[in-house]
């Protein structure tokens, strides 16, 4: 799973929702857990193994906008808490 | 860690204000991925 | 109009900005309702709890700017929590709108019932007409409205039971057609709380700017509300029903549909509308968005906040024809998201943002303050919606990097510079830039701002009949 959104917090929640299970139980993942390897579409992981013109042309305007280090570091702290899941 | 997208399976979550889902799965696409699913979330 | 008028840019003649609050209805929030069903009995009485008091609605900063007491920037000397912060002497009547209580909004949702479908308490409407009265916006015929009995009903089972804040109980709103799933009593409600804020917006709009209603000759909607039956699901002209609430005799008018984004194309028809010489006074009018109601409610009783979610918003614009010291409507630069232009947010500002500043001559810096998504981010942050101002006035800024304007340590401050602190309730379509025309048209006027470039986009695929989403751009300056 790719996820694209732009508020550090959410793509924490959402990330964590598609490998644990939702964390705030009120979607019909609370307590299902996926255990989908998840990254952010910004992430350097993502961006070595993408045509560097087809990143320059989809993310690089919108890379600018994000705080990427703050999204990294929540994606990154969730895959670590579910490593032996995925 | 390393990722490969080789022959993946991938489902791509976009948001308006972010980064939508057809540029997600442009970048997936181009690193050797299906993509199974576009979906846009709107948070307002 | 003259014929000379023909062709030139229109003008924006007035904008009004009204608020309504409305935490009773609350609850029928589109989240609400779905949480609510769920039978948490506790959850209902939390809600309770954290709803505000209207002083308190009032008194609340970004409320203030919507209505035109405050400027948008002076938001970023408010301490935060905004909430806290009570604005002392606070006013509910402000250059651009008043903001109504639940008590007033009672007796306009009555007013706006062609069908006798709300049956309110008679004290309460009694209540309702004297506010409204003082408010000087209604005439008599139409404040009798307000006290006419309710003739319809419905089983106990369709019909949807009114609270005020307190709980207690204020009424009922029937369904439509039986067995119509277009009609239900919720429905219903939405297209009525719709209809009725979005008049108040027009009679306060009218009043400003000092026009007799009968001399409007157009309206355009632009809410989102699906008004219609069983077989038109969303018909629409929710507009022209507003028209004849306010008393524009001699209007008629249509919707433009293009979720959050459609004031912004509203706005261009209208000015093409006046433009071509087929109506002089086109009006542009937004009503309130009841489904959005207590939206991230969730995350503000986790965090122990009030339900700012509880006012429902509603705009109207009066474009007119050209004048020489007017207000312009740059229709001759207009940007649009077109189908190629695709999901990626380089193609999407580059359509929204440079082209049509590169056919006006001017560059990102030239533009004194861009308009985006103006929702509130102290309603949006606390549930993991980030700030939506902050990330599109990040994106232009980044634009700015990207053709060499600006330095890429200048993306921070480009927010401060040629942006604005959120300021308008989370109403779908109503924070869609527009709320900002208020506030830039009197300064354009008195030529402490150049322009003001205003900036909708639209979440197209929540429809599920295309992935993509929409945006549309306009520049608004002064006749040289």
């Amino acid at each position: 799973m790719i996820l694209g959104a732009a508020e550090p917090v959410y793509v924490e929640m959402m990330a964590e929702t598609v490998t644990a299970g939702d964390p705030t139980y009120t979607g019909p993942l609370a307590g299902v857990s996926l255990g989908l390897p998840v990254y952010h579409v910004t992430e350097p992981e993502v961006r070595e193994i993408t045509d560097a013109s087809v990143y320059q042309e989809q993310i690089a305007l919108s890379e600018i906008a994000m705080e990427t280090e703050k999204i990294w570091e929540s994606i990154r702290a969730v895959r670590a808490k579910n490593s032996g899941s995925t | 860690m390393h990722v490969d997208l080789q022959g993946k399976k991938v489902i791509a979550i976009g948001e308006r204000d972010g980064v939508q889902a057809t540029a997600i799965a442009a970048v997936a696409r181009s690193a050797g991925a299906e993509v199974l699913l576009e979906l846009n979330q709107c948070f307002v | 109009m003259t014929l000379d008028q023909v062709g030139a840019l229109p003008t924006i003649r007035g904008v009004s900005c009204i608020l309504a609050h409305t935490p009773g209805l609350l609850r029928y929030g589109s989240k609400p309702t779905r949480e609510l069903a769920k039978n948490d009995s506790t959850l209902l009485p939390r809600m309770q709890q954290h709803l505000r008091s209207f002083g308190d609605a009032v008194a609340y900063p970004p409320n203030q700017v919507f209505i035109g007491n405050r400027t948008p920037e002076s938001l970023w000397d408010v301490p935060e929590p905004w909430w806290r912060y009570r604005e002392a002497n606070a006013n509910p009547r402000g250059p651009f709108g008043q903001i109504v209580s639940e008590d007033a909004f009672w007796g306009l949702l009555r007013m706006s019932d062609d069908f006798g479908l709300v049956d309110i308490e008679r004290s309460r409407l009694d209540r309702s007409a004297r506010q409204l009265r003082a408010t000087e916006l209604w005439t008599d015929a139409e404040l009798e409205r307000v006290v006419r009995p309710a003739t319809a009903t419905s089983s106990s089972e369709a019909q949807l039971t009114l609270h005020a804040a307190d709980g207690s109980q204020v009424g009922h709103v029937a369904r439509g057609y039986p067995d119509d799933s277009s009609q239900t009593a919720d429905i219903l409600l939405e297209n009525l709380a719709c209809k009725a804020s979005g008049a108040l917006a027009i009679k306060q709009l009218l009043c400003q700017v000092g026009m007799a209603p009968s001399e409007v000759e157009y309206l355009l909607g632009c809410g989102e509300e699906a008004v219609g039956d069983r077989y038109q699901r969303g018909g629409g002209s929710i507009s022209k029903a507003m028209a004849e609430m306010a008393g524009c005799t001699n209007a008629t008018g249509s919707d433009v549909k293009a979720f959050c984004c459609a004031p912004v194309h509203a706005l261009v028809l209208a000015g093409a509308l006046v433009q071509s010489g087929i109506y002089k006074n086109v009006v542009v009018v937004g009503g309130a968005s009841l489904a959005k109601l207590g939206m991230k409610m969730l995350g503000h009783l986790a965090k122990d906040m009030p339900l700012l979610e509880d006012t429902l918003a509603a705009v109207a614009i009066l474009v007119g024809p050209a004048n020489r010291s007017g207000v312009r409507l740059r229709l001759d630069a207009v940007g649009r998201h077109t189908v190629m232009s695709g999901g990626a947010a380089g193609a999407i500002y580059e359509a929204l943002v440079t082209k049509p500043l590169d056919q006006l001559g001017l560059r990102i810096t030239d533009v004194d303050k861009y308009a985006v998504e103006l929702h509130n981010p102290e309603i949006t942050f606390p549930a993991g919606a980030g700030n939506v101002p902050r990330t599109n006035y990040r994106i232009i800024a980044g634009l700015a990097v990207m053709r060499g304007e600006i330095q890429r340590d200048q993306v921070e401050a480009f927010e401060r510079t040629h942006g604005m602190p959120g300021f308008v309730p989370t109403q779908g379509h109503i924070p869609a830039a527009l709320p900002y025309l208020a506030h830039a048209l009197p300064r354009i006027r008195d030529g402490s701002l150049r322009n003001a470039f205003f900036i909708a986009k639209g979440s197209l695929f929540l429809g599920k009949m295309t992935n993509m989403s929409d945006g549309m751009s306009v520049l608004v300056d002064r006749a040289a």
